[in-house]
């Protein structure tokens, strides 16, 4: 009896080095938005996941950085399609070589406290699944952020060609 | 990132174009700050060639509410694209701010 092969879901891995500038942030957020759609990720979820990305950068240039934009910022995006009833998952790591701060400190403000500024961690939090700060080896700071397909949402899932219900 | 500014029975209404990030929301501020100082009555943001904001955009707006109250005067936000919207909404300001589906119902709003 032959054995039809399983498919296997494509991986994508990108690796950047940019600096902490403005300037670069919607280059990067069209990066993640193009890598989600390609992985068969809806447009509304892919642009949450840009918005993610934008605010841990944003929070790097602000506050690691304290605005300058000379220093740099590593960005690793990978991100795998939905395959045989495995829902797609994009993992992001950022690490920057900022001043080590006491990872009881970064939290989200009171929503509930209506004021300009302090959303970026509420909104990371609130976007992705996982969201893990740690220190970078050699010093800095180092941001690890997932999302998950939903199984039961309308993803396509690219081996069986169904979406995943 | 274009701004366009219009003046309608005692309204301004601004119309940024493109994305409000962390770059663009310090333009945006600085357009704001001369109408809000004005004698304007009602200030309208309008949304509708706003493909993308940041949480620098809502806090430029947040300011822009709160010195409107402080003197008295309407602020309102329309034309809220998908993605504007959802940001919106995850901040959970769709009930803090007036929002309006067109510039001319948030005249009338």
């Amino acid at each position: 009896m032959s054995m039809k092969p399983k498919a296997t879901p494509s991986k994508i891995i990108v690796r950047l080095t940019v600096h902490a500038s403005p300037i670069w942030f919607s280059t990067i957020r069209n990066l993640v938005i193009n890598i989600c759609r390609n992985c068969g990720i809806c447009d509304r979820t892919s642009g949450s996941i840009a918005l993610a990305l934008d605010e841990a950068v944003s929070n790097i240039h602000r506050h690691g950085y304290h605005g300058s934009s000379d220093e740099l910022i590593e960005i690793q995006i990978e991100a795998m399609q939905a395959c045989n009833g495995v829902p797609w998952k994009v993992k992001i790591c950022l690490e920057d070589r900022a001043a080590q701060i006491d990872l009881e400190k970064i939290k989200s403000r009171d929503i509930e406290d209506i004021r300009p500024g302090g959303l970026g961690v509420y909104l990371i939090q609130s976007i992705m699944d996982h969201v893990d700060w740690s220190y970078r080896e050699g010093g800095g700071m180092r941001l690890v952020l997932e999302k998950y397909g939903d199984p039961i949402s309308e993803n396509v899932d690219v081996c069986t060609g169904k979406t995943q219900d | 990132m274009n701004i366009t500014i219009e003046i309608v029975q005692n309204s301004t209404i601004v119309s940024p174009e493109g994305d409000i990030d962390t770059m663009q929301s310090t333009k945006l501020r600085e357009v704001l700050k001369p109408i809000l100082s004005s004698d304007t009555n009602k200030l309208i943001v309008d949304l509708s060639a706003v493909k993308y904001m940041d949480s620098s955009g809502i806090a430029t707006l947040i300011e822009a509410l709160q010195i409107c109250k402080q003197a008295d005067k309407s602020f309102g936000i329309c034309g809220l694209n998908e993605g504007v919207r959802s940001i919106i909404e995850l901040a959970r300001l769709d009930t803090i701010f007036v929002i309006s589906p067109s510039r001319e119902e948030a005249l009338i709003a």
